[in-house]
């Protein structure tokens, strides 16, 4: 058996005055959801990228003048093509935030573990960005990540300049894209999970949140233009713009990126009611 | 280090949590004694600087403690719950608090060593926190309270759930990091428990400081008080015929239907003394005997009445 020095002693070394506990925070988020769900995580963000991966393979190798011009539009690869693939990433997206986020700061509020983090050198900023961290980790795996491989891939398949030429600030329409869809998305999740008394709940909340609207917009838009209640129409609306394309709905780019704007601040402010050490009434 | 507490009182709306309190904490263990809902954790969560105080002020060294990042390096806090981050083993659980106080990555794994052995949680390391029996996750929540050397340590029901072991080690470190010069607060509400590690004890009830000071002068408080003593046999007339002679039996009551007498006492180291020679003599057979006054809360009870 082991002996250890059973007296504590003060430690000589620097402390960091200003420890990055976020990081911290956001670290050991990230090696949990790693290891219990790291298969199903490559899984599932691997289909996509090789579909599309197969569709940049296809068009580098084949003479796309020879195919019907239906399919050859189809396979085109542009700024039409990588926003598309953004596009589709949120509805993958929308899982891997329920399975990574739901639990994160809920949990923390069910267990009352808040008390463990704000006894220590933790304030409210360092707790909910290392949090969203961990959403932007993961979701960044399901988005930004592998829309850039696939960029890198067709300029790394095509023997020609012009694609570059053409389209070198993709890689910025990609990030920014993907920042916009990791802070609504990550700033809801957290928001959900800080005001549900549970898992299963914050999923639920999540998921009416996300689609009740889209719902809702399919449905009213019939009559007239509503798709701004919708949060994913709205991200798609700032999307087109930042990748240069017109705007897909016929309301201005500007409400939806006020509305978006909203959903942040609205989560911001959930979060700083609902994050406090576990108070006990008795 | 000195912690100074003046009328403090917190609110949770129209709810008072803690009412005008004012003390002075000491180097050395001290013990928060008082029944569920007496305002323990909220006084503990005052005192560690979580919560803002509705009024008066709370400081250690004379620095106020609320929203004091500088002074949260000194202060070790092991909170009444435990069944929290069930993926993690013990070992990335302290490994991981000790890194958000600022310790490189080597001196934090030291720390996290040095802790977990401190509390005999070696072997079960590398094990997740949610296959921890109680006991088990009640060690790993001290060790982080104590990894960081803490200059002032707030242990809330620190013995709740451990084994006779795992409370001995408990007791015995509470003992040595108050001996070292620590400022050592725990808060309980089992009187025997606190009396282990301590003499010097604060008395809680509905947020308010009923008394301070040694505890065997609170012992001597209560032992005024009658205690109850039920007993269940069949022989209860005659068990009953036999104690109300004696003149430190003040009442005697029974329940024929489950053969139960309940007996108050005002000497009941006398009348433990002289039970078991009574049921030899009468040859009774006793099937059980406790004491339902035994817990703290009918105590508070009796000193607030």
């Amino acid at each position: 058996m082991p002996i250890h020095e059973a007296t504590y002693l003060q430690w000589e070394g620097a402390v960091l005055e200003r420890p990055m506990t976020w990081f911290v925070i956001a670290r050991t988020g990230v090696r949990l959801v790693w290891r219990r769900l790291l298969a199903i995580l490559l899984f599932i963000a691997a289909i996509p990228v090789i579909f599309r991966g197969g569709q940049i393979y296809v068009v580098t190798r084949v003479d796309v003048g020879e195919l019907p011009a239906r399919l050859a539009g189809a396979l085109q690869i542009d700024a039409g093509f990588f926003l598309n693939f953004m596009k589709d990433q949120i509805y993958i997206l929308v899982p891997i935030i329920c399975i990574c986020g739901a639990g994160l700061i809920a949990s923390d509020r069910k267990y009352k573990a808040l008390p463990l983090y704000f006894a220590r050198p933790v304030n409210f900023w360092d707790y909910v960005s290392g949090k969203f961290l961990i959403l932007v980790f993961y979701g960044g795996l399901i988005t930004i990540a592998p829309a850039l491989l696939l960029f890198v891939l067709q300029i790394l398949l095509t023997s020609e300049t012009g694609f570059f030429n053409a389209y070198y600030l993709m890689p910025l329409s990609i990030i920014a894209t993907g920042a916009v869809i990791l802070v609504v998305h990550g700033g809801l999740m957290l928001a959900v999970s800080a005001f549900a008394r549970g898992i299963r709940s914050a999923v639920v909340g999540y998921f009416a949140l996300i689609f009740i609207p889209n719902l809702l917009a399919r449905i009213l838009s019939v009559f007239r233009e509503v798709r701004w209640i919708s949060i994913n129409r709205n991200i798609e609306q700032v999307a087109s713009t930042l990748f240069g394309r017109g705007n897909p709905y016929s309301y201005p780019v500007w409400v939806g990126g006020i509305i978006l704007a909203g959903i942040v601040v609205l989560c911001l402010a959930v979060l700083r009611l609902r994050i406090k050490p576990t108070e006990v009434v008795k | 280090m000195k912690i100074e507490v003046d009328k403090l009182s917190k609110w949770y709306g129209q709810v008072i949590g803690v009412n005008n309190c004012t003390f002075t904490l000491k180097p050395g263990v001290t013990g928060f004694l008082g029944p569920n809902g007496a305002g323990k954790t909220t006084i503990l969560r005052l005192l560690t600087g979580q919560l803002k105080p509705s009024k008066g002020s709370v400081t250690i060294e004379g620095e106020p403690v609320w929203n004091n990042h500088r002074l949260f390096r000194a202060i070790g806090y092991c909170p009444e719950h435990d069944a929290f981050w069930q993926y993690l083993t013990g070992w990335d659980f302290v490994y991981s608090l000790m890194r958000m106080h600022g310790y490189s990555k080597g001196e934090s794994a030291a720390r996290a060593e040095r802790a977990i052995g401190t509390v005999d949680m070696m072997s079960d390391r590398s094990k997740r926190i949610g296959s921890y029996s109680k006991g088990m996750r009640q060690r790993i929540k001290l060790a982080q309270a104590i990894a960081h050397d803490p200059q002032v340590l707030f242990l809330d029901e620190p013995l709740n759930g451990m084994d006779p072991v795992g409370r001995r080690m408990a007791i015995d470190l509470i003992k040595q990091m108050g001996g070292e010069g620590r400022t050592v607060v725990v808060s309980s509400h089992i009187l025997h428990e606190v009396e282990e590690m301590t003499d010097t004890i604060l008395l809680l009830n509905h947020g308010r400081l009923l008394a301070e000071g040694n505890i065997y002068e609170i012992r001597r408080l209560i032992d005024t008080h009658p205690l109850q003593v039920t007993v269940q046999c069949e022989e209860i007339d005659v068990l009953m015929s036999k104690l109300v002679a004696y003149d430190d039996v003040q009442s005697v009551q029974f329940d024929r239907q489950r053969n139960r007498l309940t007996v108050e006492t005002i000497r009941p180291d006398e009348f433990f003394d002289r039970l078991p020679d009574i049921v030899l003599e009468n040859k009774i057979h006793v099937e059980s005997l406790w004491s339902p006054d035994e817990n703290l809360e009918a105590v508070f009870d009796y000193l607030v009445r």
